[in-house]
């Protein structure tokens, strides 16, 4: 019984670690557009994976591509609040 | 006898921590929120707690997964952190890290007549996940009124209550939270007083999908038959109605090791790396030290 849960965390934590390194080698990617790409909008469908809100994505997706390197947002206080749908 | 004494050592040091529970879910209040100055919304936290509150320091993963749903996205990071987190402990981070699990322990503490849950209840977490994080925002979008986010207790709590409280004190109009909302979160109030952890037990979707690594997680609670004397008395200690005797890796259990008090060692907390081998069985201490 506990060499099947040796298997199963096993594989689980594999699974998990390639979904991970997955997920943010294309947040990376996203973070780091070409200047070509920093010039226009980012359009959300086109991000892999969302954080949580729409307009979030997009803002610090341009904030991101203009420095060229990951910088926390402004006023993330307020954004956090804005983008809570209460 | 390495293997008797590997066990105790393990077992002891739940024991000792067992008693400071609660300490240890409070202190992990200085993680969840901002007292470590870092805002990572990005990244979900495998606990309860919604990223609308003002000093929330992670992302919550079920509103992740409902957002991303709604763009039609799939959340790699999130999907990938909730199964790492869920193969190495399980639902472990429910019992002792949830600051929403903790104000429900707190709540406990008040000396209310509390009653049981029916076991069906639990999957319930199950529907909820099924049906307000993922096919609502999949199909209607994150804005409809049944989706996670518009009902949940912990934005309820969290965002809305710090967002009415500064308008208020700021002299601006308060904007209340939906009805659905304020009813949902006002119900959860009462049933936290009269119930242990009503919401984790029956609608949590965050613990339906932690609960279902319970079965293969690297983390886990071992039952040895030959300590057990059938006294009944790890049925007293859970307050969760769970017989961890038969199932002591259920889908409901929240991992709070109160089990685990057992003197006998029947049920011990253990890790893959840690193979149960035969052992001889003790004797029963004279005084347990265990309420009956």
């Amino acid at each position: 019984m506990e060499k099947h849960r040796t298997g199963a965390s096993v594989v689980l934590i594999a699974i998990g670690a390639a979904l991970l390194l997955y997920g943010l080698s294309s947040r990376a990617d996203v973070a780091a557009p070409s200047d070509e790409q920093s010039q226009v909008q980012v359009q959300v469908p086109s991000a892999p994976e969302p954080p949580a809100s729409q307009g979030t994505v997009a803002k610090d997706a341009v904030k991101q591509g203009e420095s060229n390197q990951v910088t926390p947002p402004a006023k993330e206080t307020t954004k956090a609040a804005a983008a809570c749908p209460t | 006898m390495a293997v008797v004494a590997d066990k105790t050592r393990s077992a002891g040091v739940f024991a000792r921590l067992q008693p400071y529970r609660l300490w240890i879910q409070t202190a992990f209040l200085a993680v969840w929120l901002l007292p470590i100055g870092t805002r990572l919304h990005g990244i979900c936290a495998p606990v309860f707690h919604c990223y609308g509150c003002p000093l929330a320091t992670f992302g919550c993963p079920i509103g992740m997964l409902a957002h991303a749903g709604a763009l039609h996205l799939i959340p790699f990071v999130t999907i990938g952190l909730l199964i790492l987190f869920g193969a190495f402990v399980g639902s472990l981070f429910c019992g002792w890290a949830c600051p929403f699990g903790w104000l429900q322990d707190l709540a406990a503490k008040i000396p209310t007549p509390k009653f049981e849950l029916p076991r069906w209840m639990g999957h319930l977490r199950f529907v909820v996940l099924g049906v307000t994080v993922l096919a609502i925002p999949y199909f209607f979008g994150i804005e409809h009124p049944l989706s996670i986010c518009m009902v949940c207790p912990a934005g309820g709590l969290e965002a809305g209550g710090p967002s009415v409280v500064s308008q208020a004190l700021a002299g601006q109009e308060v904007v209340w939270p939906n009805t659905l909302k304020l009813t949902i979160t006002g119900l959860f109030l009462v049933a936290i007083l009269f119930f242990r952890r009503p919401w984790c037990r029956i609608l949590c979707p965050l613990g339906a999908i932690l609960s279902v690594f319970n079965k293969g997680s690297a983390f886990f609670l071992r039952f040895d038959a030959n300590h057990c004397t059938e006294c009944g008395r790890c049925n007293k200690l859970c307050k969760y109605n769970i017989e961890p005797e038969k199932s002591p890796n259920d889908l409901r259990c929240i991992r709070c090791l109160e089990c685990t008090r057992c003197s006998l060692g029947a049920l011990t907390p253990a890790t893959i790396l840690h193979r149960q081998k035969g052992s001889p069985a003790p004797t029963p201490p004279a005084d347990p030290g265990i309420p009956t």
